[in-house]
């Protein structure tokens, strides 16, 4: 491959943020829908020959869902080659479109004729952001500041004939819905001796009890006895779709698809087989942690089909994956080279030592892997997980922490009841819908980690305090030490969390508690963790992974499929009687398309067919031959061709496909 | 196990009795009269649902729904007596017919249903109980292109059973390229067959019957000469891929489209893009969606005399507990008597899997205690009298039984003799075979039967919808001046008001009982209140003036409920349902 265009940190943009005055304002505020308008009007005025904005769809309140197209030549979109980078799923992740429009930023401030190569009969889709709904009550355009994961379907989610009726309550007024201590020897927290703003739990094995509860800012609407359980949190959009669709609940919505913003998704993303890849930035990650093969391939009938859905990918894809994670990782190390040369003006961190903490990390986070699938490379993977701002440990933490979402809408953290097998991809997502059932690369990452694991090292802590890269330490709870604030990953409010906020966002994000006279529970404190806090990437986080993603699309569109008709062999055997062999050839990094698409049909195959003219005829061998899945570098099938026409007549050979450019050749008989 | 069935219809005949109806059976003259022997096309099934609705507007509204991939507008009858009652109001039924375009007997039956219903209203008791009480959405056509192609081009029983979204079968990047051709333009698509030289073939004709094809086993085949090969539907290799008849019109199953244990196309056969991905389903999808009132799902396809219920597919069965099941036999055993020919049986253990199907949706997915009928059964074609059913006796394949009853019953009607075609890639073959209205549907003379008796199942189905009524309000004196109200309700049919399957998925609502009065308190509230013992019931912690069932009321059983109050006056106790209306009960401490 080419060597890939190194960024410099320097080219980080900067988004046209507004600064508030407010103590508890959020780190950074999410970019608004006004803004991404800006941002797509900018690019595209900027660049009219690459950029065309377009409409994906419309949120179910009514909000268009808008992108960018990146693309050079005349082609239209649905005959490109190409990927789909989507972001903004999830209502509480508003960071997730600074990155995708940071990464937009840094594409188009390359050179213009490499991007216009690049792009030459190719596409990048750019969507920042699905769940407009869900995000604008992080916003506050839908009364105070509060999370809301879903899109904005209204729900009795209570099942008590109304819909809705009781969410939370801003009681104080302060614009914001966070949290409730209320006293209660009933409780599972107490205050933590590290920090008495923050709460730990009870250790009631070692016979110490709670003294307080936590719940949502609000009060009992409906005088049910439960606080706050018809909040609304609409339909998740990123578990809306087919794959393991989570039937009969309220994340997953009526039925797959049933929300319109992921129907417009599903739709484009069929009506473009060329976009062979989607990259989600969004709560999972499968280029730090890859998703595991398939446990069982159930096949059967005449052509040994697949008879039911994995529960992982197929081995062949897993190692395609591999790759495309070697690769991310590369960009990462360029990015390194980059930044130590850029030391000495931009005295910012020490990479390094960041770094390897995190890869002793998850080097401890594997060894706890019950996953088969990930074991047998640990050599990749040590370096796979040798990055700073990526992703999560595993994949069983990176639900946990969707989970524990989860239960913060609700009164008590309960059971944890969405369960997603390790290293497979989460069942109704659009990221296992778009592998599993269109066939499509599943390529995801996460933008940062939540910093509720503490560093279990205080000097790598206090390195990471001060780097512009380290957002998340990593150490399991068991190796803390007695002095660190508490490591508790379901605390409302952990210790470490304000020790990070502290340290690195002076203190912003945290709501001091306060006083408030409850008219059902008496004296309590309202105060917390601001809505949204944990899951949204800052705005450095963003940056530094577009940075690491801006070249690895590029190297990405360069790997694309590419096939051509190779080792031409005409032979006359005979007065007007020709044998013919070509081979097609995948001269791509990348297969023609994912082998899960070509076992199941999904996305079509190359289809080659020889063109005679009259007077010519076939006497052996087919009018078309449908090849499926070429690997990538070298892949190829031989076919061969009797063929009786008078001598110098031209026959014509094409090959077509969605995911590669279509070919042809044209052949003279001797 | 009495059977409501039974008494159903003797209530009905003793008051039609009483009633002296206007006519006989034998000599009745309908008031609408339609022609019940025969088949209609798409323009046909429309003009009769316009008709019903123009000669009884008062009773039967006709709308569209779609309309579907090919522009057909989707008739629907709704048939409701708005002066007893909005259709929210009622428990409702919907009836469909024909989701196989070539299943078309369906759509008469769904139309029989309504044109029987208002037909019969007024005259028959229990028909003008349903027509007052109950709702009625009826959809005869739900793939109205697969119907109307099946009866305007060459077709066999089995072809067009999809609808008519272009579709890439064979992946070849083109659409409907390479379907059947009707080689000779008799109208008509029969098989083709060749001779060949002796033992090279695998088939003989039979030595009594040369139209039969007999199969030659591999190791007889040169002992027998065997000198004939089939080689499938007529049709010829369009697109020269080598390969005949792989894709044809349409070419997926719009049964396999509904979102409940949905799979992919690859794992289930013409699943299509994901759930309600056509027109027509997303239309039907959207419109019984909206009709939490709908307490009754039937659906009717060919062939087989079945009576199947869900699950499609083992891993499901737990949609269906066991109190469903009580409700699902109750129903289907009854049928088994109203349909001769049919059996009750699971379409998973019984029939096959199926993924996604419609009535997996509407029992699976809505809590609707829903069928499915395979209308018409072979075994019904030829009788051997005496000896008994021609299928048991294992002398007569059922190729000869049809050629008999082709020939005898029919007068060669149904049947097109082998004769010579020139075939572009075969040479010289022969086609022939049973035409199109042989095999899964029944001769014109049998239809009326088949439709009357599949229709009076729908109506049996229907008729054991919930149908609650106060059974008693009691006000006993407690202690300390409080005054203690018990409210029964009963429900005197089969069907809950809501489904053991939608409490255990959470579908749907409870049903909410709310106690009112002014000028009285409510100090306790709660259901499950004890016969006797005054003190027995599960008084809940919150809000006792509005109490939640998530059983709601149980089919041919009640739910009783008890306050203790304080105070003096009229109260009334309302049970909202969203699958039987309201119910109101009143009293006086």
């Amino acid at each position: 491959m080419p060597a890939l265009p190194l960024l410099l940190l320097s080219l980080a943009t900067a988004l046209p943020l507004v600064a508030t005055a407010d103590d508890h304002e959020p780190p950074r505020p999410p970019l608004t829908r006004h803004q991404l308008d800006a941002h797509f009007a900018r690019s595209a005025a900027a660049h009219p020959d690459l950029v065309t904005r377009f409409t994906l769809g419309t949120t179910l309140a009514g909000h268009p869902i808008e992108g960018l197209v990146l693309a050079a030549g005349e082609a239209p979109l649905v005959d490109r080659a190409g990927l789909l980078v989507i972001g903004g799923l999830d209502g509480r992740r508003p960071g997730d479109a600074a990155v995708v429009v940071a990464l937009a930023e840094r594409l188009l401030a390359l050179p213009a004729d490499e991007l216009a190569t690049a792009l030459d009969g190719k596409a990048l889709v750019l969507v920042p952001r699905v769940n407009h709904d869900g995000t604008g009550a992080l916003l506050g355009e839908q009364g105070p500041v509060h999370e809301r994961r879903g899109n904005s379907r209204s729900d009795d989610a209570d099942r008590d004939g109304r819909r809705d009726e009781d969410a939370g309550n801003d009681l104080d007024g302060n614009g914001v819905i966070t949290s409730m201590r209320i006293p209660d020897p009933e409780g599972e927290w107490v205050l933590d001796e590290h920090d008495p703003r923050a709460l730990r739990k009870a250790k009631r094995s070692e016979g110490e009890r709670g003294t307080h509860r936590v719940a949502i800012e609000g009060l009992d609407d409906d005088g049910d006895g439960e606080a706050n359980e018809d909040g609304g949190s609409g339909v998740a959009l990123d578990r809306n779709f087919a794959h393991g669709w989570p039937e009969h609940t309220a994340e997953g919505g009526a039925y797959p698809l049933s929300e319109p913003e992921a129907k417009a998704l599903a739709v484009f993303l069929h009506a473009h087989p060329g976009l062979q890849g989607v990259l989600v930035v969004g709560d999972q990650d499968t280029l730090v942690s890859l998703p595991g093969e398939a446990k069982k391939v159930d096949r059967g009938g005449w052509r040994n089909a697949i008879r039911s859905p994995l529960d992982g990918l197929l081995k062949e894809d897993v190692a395609t994956l591999k790759e495309f994670q070697r690769r991310f990782n590369d960009a990462l190390k360029s990015e390194e080279e980059d930044a130590e040369a850029d030391e000495n003006e931009d005295d910012a961190d020490d990479a390094d030592s960041d770094i390897n903490a995190e890869a002793e990390d998850h080097a401890e986070g594997d060894a706890d892997d019950e996953d088969g699938a990930e074991d047998d490379d640990g050599e990749d993977e040590a370096e796979s997980h040798a990055e700073g701002e990526g992703g999560s440990d595993d994949e069983d933490e990176s639900d946990a922490d969707s989970e524990d979402d989860d239960a913060k809408d609700s009164k008590d953290a309960g059971p944890k009841k969405h369960k997603v097998k390790a290293g497979s991809l989460v069942d109704g997502s659009f990221l296992a819908w778009a592998y599993h059932q269109e066939g499509r690369w599943p390529l995801a990452v996460k933008a940062w980690e939540p910093p509720t694991k503490f560093p279990k090292d205080k000097d790598a802590k206090s390195d990471d305090a001060k780097s512009d890269k380290g957002k998340k330490g990593g150490g399991k709870p068991g190796k803390q030490k007695k002095d660190e604030p508490t490591n508790d990953a379901d605390s409302p409010v952990p210790a470490a969390v304000l020790a990070w906020l502290d340290d690195e966002r002076e203190g912003n994000g945290f709501v001091p508690w306060t006083a408030f006279d409850h008219p059902e529970h008496g004296a309590v404190e309202i105060g917390g963790l601001r809505p949204g806090l944990l899951l949204d990437p800052p705005s450095d986080a963003a940056d530094a992974l577009a940075d690491r993603l801006a070249p690895w699309l590029m190297d990405l569109l360069a790997a694309l499929p590419s096939v051509a008709f190779e080792s031409l062999k005409v032979e006359r055997k005979a007065d007007g009687l020709y044998t013919l062999s070509v081979a097609l050839v995948n001269s791509g990094v990348l297969p023609t398309t994912s082998k899960l698409a070509s076992e199941t049909n999904t996305l079509r195959p190359v289809r080659v067919r020889l063109h005679l003219p009259d007077g010519a005829q076939r006497l052996q061998g087919p009018e078309q031959v449908l090849v499926d899945y070429l690997e990538g570098a070298g892949g190829r099938q031989e076919m061969r061709w009797v063929i009786a026409a008078p001598a110098r007549t031209t026959l014509r050979l094409s090959a077509d496909a969605d995911t590669t450019p279509d070919v042809e050749l044209e052949i003279e008989l001797p | 196990m009495t059977r409501p069935l039974i008494s159903l219809l003797l209530g009905a005949l003793a008051l039609a009795g009483l009633a002296a109806p206007a006519s006989a059976q034998s000599d009745r003259t309908p008031a609408i009269d339609i022609a019940w022997n025969r088949f209609y096309n798409y323009d046909g099934i429309v003009a009769l649902c316009e008709r019903l609705a123009s000669e009884r507007p008062e009773l039967c509204r006709l709308e569209y729904i779609g309309p579907s991939e090919e522009g057909r507008p989707m008739p629907l009858l709704t048939l409701n007596n708005e002066s007893t009652g909005a259709e929210h109001t009622k428990s409702a039924m919907w009836i469909d017919g024909n989701i196989h375009g070539n299943e078309v007997q369906g759509g008469e039956a769904a139309v029989y249903a309504a044109w029987y219903l208002l037909e019969r209203y007024g005259e028959l008791p229990a028909v003008t109980e349903l027509v007052d009480e109950r709702v009625f959405y009826i959809l005869p056509m739900v793939n109205p292109d697969g119907r109307q192609f099946w009866f305007t081009d060459p077709n066999t029983p089995h072809s067009s059973r999809s609808g008519k979204r272009p579709t890439d079968n064979d992946n070849d990047g083109l659409f409907d390229e390479d379907g059947p051709d009707d080689l000779d333009g008799d109208g008509e698509l029969v098989t083709m067959r060749k001779q060949v030289e002796p033992g090279t073939g695998s088939y003989r004709l039979h030595p009594d019957d040369p139209r039969i094809m007999q199969r030659v086993p591999n190791d007889k085949r040169k002992a027998w000469g065997a000198d004939w090969v089939l080689l499938g539907q007529e049709g010829f290799d369009n697109d020269g891929d080598g390969r005949v008849n792989e894709d044809g019109p349409g070419g997926y199953d719009m049964n396999r489209n509904w979102p409940a244990g949905w799979m992919p196309n690859y794992i289930q056969y013409g699943a299509g893009d994901w759930p309600f991905s056509y027109n027509e389903t997303a239309a039907i999808g959207e419109f019984i969606a909206a009709r939490p009132n709908i307490a009754a799902v039937q659906s009717f396809h060919n062939a087989g005399g079945m009576i199947l219920r869900g699950p499609g597919s083992p891993t499901r069965s737990d949609f269906y507990p066991g109190t469903d099941r009580q409700v699902y036999d109750a129903i289907a055993n009854d049928g088994e008597g109203i349909l001769p020919f049919y059996r009750n049986m699971v379409i998973h253990a019984d029939l096959y899997t199926v993924h996604g199907g419609f009535v997996n949706w509407t029992g699976e997915g809505l809590g609707i205690i829903s069928f499915t009928n395979e209308l018409w059964n072979s075994e019904q074609i030829y009788s051997f009298g005496a000896e008994g059913n021609p299928f048991e006796q294992g002398e007569r394949s059922y190729e000869e039984l049809q050629h008999l009853f082709d020939d005898l019953v029919m007068l060669g009607e149904t049947y097109v003799d082998w004769h010579e075609v020139e075939h572009p890639d075969y040479g010289t073959v022969e086609v022939g075979g049973f035409r199109k209205m042989q095999g899964r549907t029944p001769p014109a003379f049998m239809i009326e039967e088949m439709i009357h008796r599949n229709a009076v199942f729908c109506l049996f189905h229907a008729a054991q919808m919930p149908k609650v009524s106060v059974e008693s309000v009691q006000v006993d004196d407690g202690p300390g001046g409080s005054k203690i109200v018990t409210v029964s309700f009963h429900n005197e049919r089969w069907i809950p008001t809501r489904t053991a399957a939608a409490n255990n998925k959470n579908i749907g609502r409870p049903d909410i009982v709310t106690f009112a009065g002014s000028g009285i308190t409510v100090v306790a509230g709660g259901p499950d209140a004890d016969r006797f013992d005054l003190a027995d019931f599960d008084a809940v912690e919150h809000e006792p003036q509005r109490l939640l069932l998530d059983g709601g009321v149980p089919g041919h059983g009640r739910t009783r409920l008890r306050w203790i109050v304080r105070g003096s006056g009229d109260f009334t106790v309302t049970l909202d349902t969203q699958k039987a209306g309201t119910v109101v009960a009143s009293g006086s401490l």
